[in-house]
């Protein structure tokens, strides 16, 4: 959409990372926002930080009656949300599908897939009957194919979004809502840390994100970008399509064995 | 895994259509075979049609006491499960996002994608400590495409699903375990009404798949030789291919635009 038309956009996750540099992609154009997130301390830091077109509300993506709450104060003070990005979500156990805890898996797929379900559920209506708007979902390149072990439950929830996200454009499409689905790699964000602080379990290895020199504001430029173009994808870096074509390849080979069976 | 070797098989959703198809096609390999389904009903009248050649459980896959008693039961029975099907599942009911009533996505996402989970956490430690076995878990076509209008919960939970797979693959081939992901296409089942009965709708017999759906014996040996030759992805309908191959094209150029060579 063009975001210079663009009224209100609602942020999850948005107190910081790859949430608070698309909050500031969009500020900066003009965009009056409202940056949703489960910490309050952070909330206050990042309101304070900015002016009056920037709008804190305290959410826990979990919960359903939280984002009627959210939505109908949000609106109340800048209009009906144009731009929807679901981008709340919590880092992977490191624990293998055998090992993993009930528990940890629940949470994962609770706050990263279903989270961006609810907020789906609490917009995307309202966009359709106006007709207009845009919703980003964040997954993740481990939402197109899986590297490395012990991130079965992150990985499915971000398969989950990557299915969702999909099948929400065709929906949304003749409507004139438009959907991008946001696949960062590596991105130098807090992630760990706030997952640790909600009570997610995370191992060691994904406690510090390589640095791959792509920072939140950039991947908050490249997702106002998005928004602007409607592109169906933003990847933030171009590394894991080997891994990706492999995978690929891999479905190929066995329609192919299918074909000769 | 050797067929020959396989001292039990648990099949889960295993009382009709493409579960009963895949005990039958173990059951005709002289693997014993226990059915696990949440339709007491339906299991009885099976069990009896197959006069005393398959063992029985009643199990709603959302329940992961039940899951941990039924495996103890059957194992106590049969002995060491070799052989691992997560194949329970529900239909799509065919609704938007903005029209879903979020107690079926709920519903959708903890039978599809979380009672798989279940099931290879349940049995996945064992597996591993044994060091043999294979686990088949059903995904759908809907896994690998997008092309399912009005399906965007159940392609999410099959997206999840096929990638669980993938990682628990990755986890157990360590440990001499197999694992196999099933994406079946259109095929002539009662899933439907299977669907209807558990949600407590209305069934009745112009409940059918659409025409030119296949026959699930099909499958039955698709997945025998799947198991066999521990192929990651089983597929039923190689034409879909096309579908896929989309989704490869629009991932290929947002890599690209990304950077990747």
């Amino acid at each position: 959409m063009n975001l210079s038309e663009a009224k209100h956009a609602l942020i999850s996750g948005g107190a910081s990372g790859i949430g608070l540099g698309i909050a500031d992609a969009l500020s900066k154009r003009g965009i009056p926002v409202t940056i949703a997130d489960i910490n309050a301390e952070a909330l206050a830091e990042v309101t304070a930080a900015r002016g009056n077109s920037v709008r804190g509300a305290l959410l826990d993506t979990r919960e359903r009656e939280q984002w009627q709450k959210v939505k109908a104060e949000a609106e109340a003070a800048f209009g009906p949300v144009d731009i929807l990005v679901n981008n709340a979500g919590i880092a992977p156990d490191g624990l293998p599908i055998s090992d993993g805890n009930s528990e940890s898996f629940d949470r994962i797929i609770a706050i990263n897939f279903g989270g961006i379900y609810n907020g789906v559920l609490t917009f995307a209506g309202d966009m359709r009957a106006r007709g207009r708007g845009h919703i980003v979902n964040t997954s993740s390149q481990a939402g197109l194919v899986t590297v490395i072990t012990g991130v079965g439950a992150y990985s499915a929830a971000k398969f989950g979004v990557t299915g969702l996200t999909e099948a929400l454009r065709t929906e949304m499409a003749e409507y004139g809502v438009g959907v991008t689905l946001l696949c960062p790699g590596a991105v130098k964000t807090n992630l760990a840390a706030n997952t640790e602080k909600i009570g997610g379990n995370i191992r060691k290895y994904s406690g510090e994100m390589p640095d791959s020199g792509v920072t939140p504001d950039h991947v908050g430029e490249m997702v106002a970008d998005g928004i602007e173009q409607n592109l169906p994808l933003v990847v933030t870096q171009g590394d894991m399509w080997p891994a990706i074509e492999n995978r690929m390849l891999g479905i190929k080979a066995a329609c192919d064995y299918r074909n000769e069976h | 895994m050797d067929l020959s070797t396989a001292r039990h098989a648990f099949i889960t959703g295993g009382a009709s259509g493409i579960g009963l198809a895949v005990a039958d096609a173990l059951a005709a390999r002289g693997v014993p075979v226990t059915i696990a389904d949440i339709d007491a009903e339906e299991l009885e009248k099976t069990l009896a049609s197959r006069s005393g050649k398959l063992w029985g459980h009643v199990l709603d896959v959302r329940d992961r006491a039940a899951w941990a008693r039924v495996r103890d039961e059957a194992e106590a029975a049969l002995g060491p499960v070799d052989v691992l099907m997560n194949n329970a599942g529900i239909a799509p009911d065919g609704v938007s996002f903005s029209d879903i009533d979020p107690a079926s996505f709920d519903r959708m996402i903890a039978i599809n994608l979380t009672g798989v989970f279940n099931g290879m956490h349940t049995f996945g430690k064992l597996l591993r400590e044994r060091g043999r076995g294979h686990v088949v878990n059903t995904a759908s076509t809907a896994g690998i495409t997008f092309s399912y209008p009005g399906a965007g919960a159940y392609t999410a939970a099959k997206h999840a699903v096929v990638s669980m797979t993938e990682t628990f693959r990755a986890e157990m081939e360590p440990f001499g375990v197999g694992v196999s992901v099933l994406c079946p296409g259109l095929i002539d089942t009662n899933l439907g009404k299977s669907t209807a009965k558990l949600k407590g709708e209305p069934v009745h017999d112009g409940m059918r798949m659409p025409p030119g759906a296949a026959d699930p014996a099909m499958v039955g040996d698709l997945v025998v030789k799947g198991i066999e030759q521990n192929q990651p992805y089983i597929l039923t309908h190689p034409g879909r291919w096309k579908d896929t191959e989309k989704w490869q094209s629009a991932l290929a150029d947002a890599f690209a635009q990304a950077g990747a060579n």
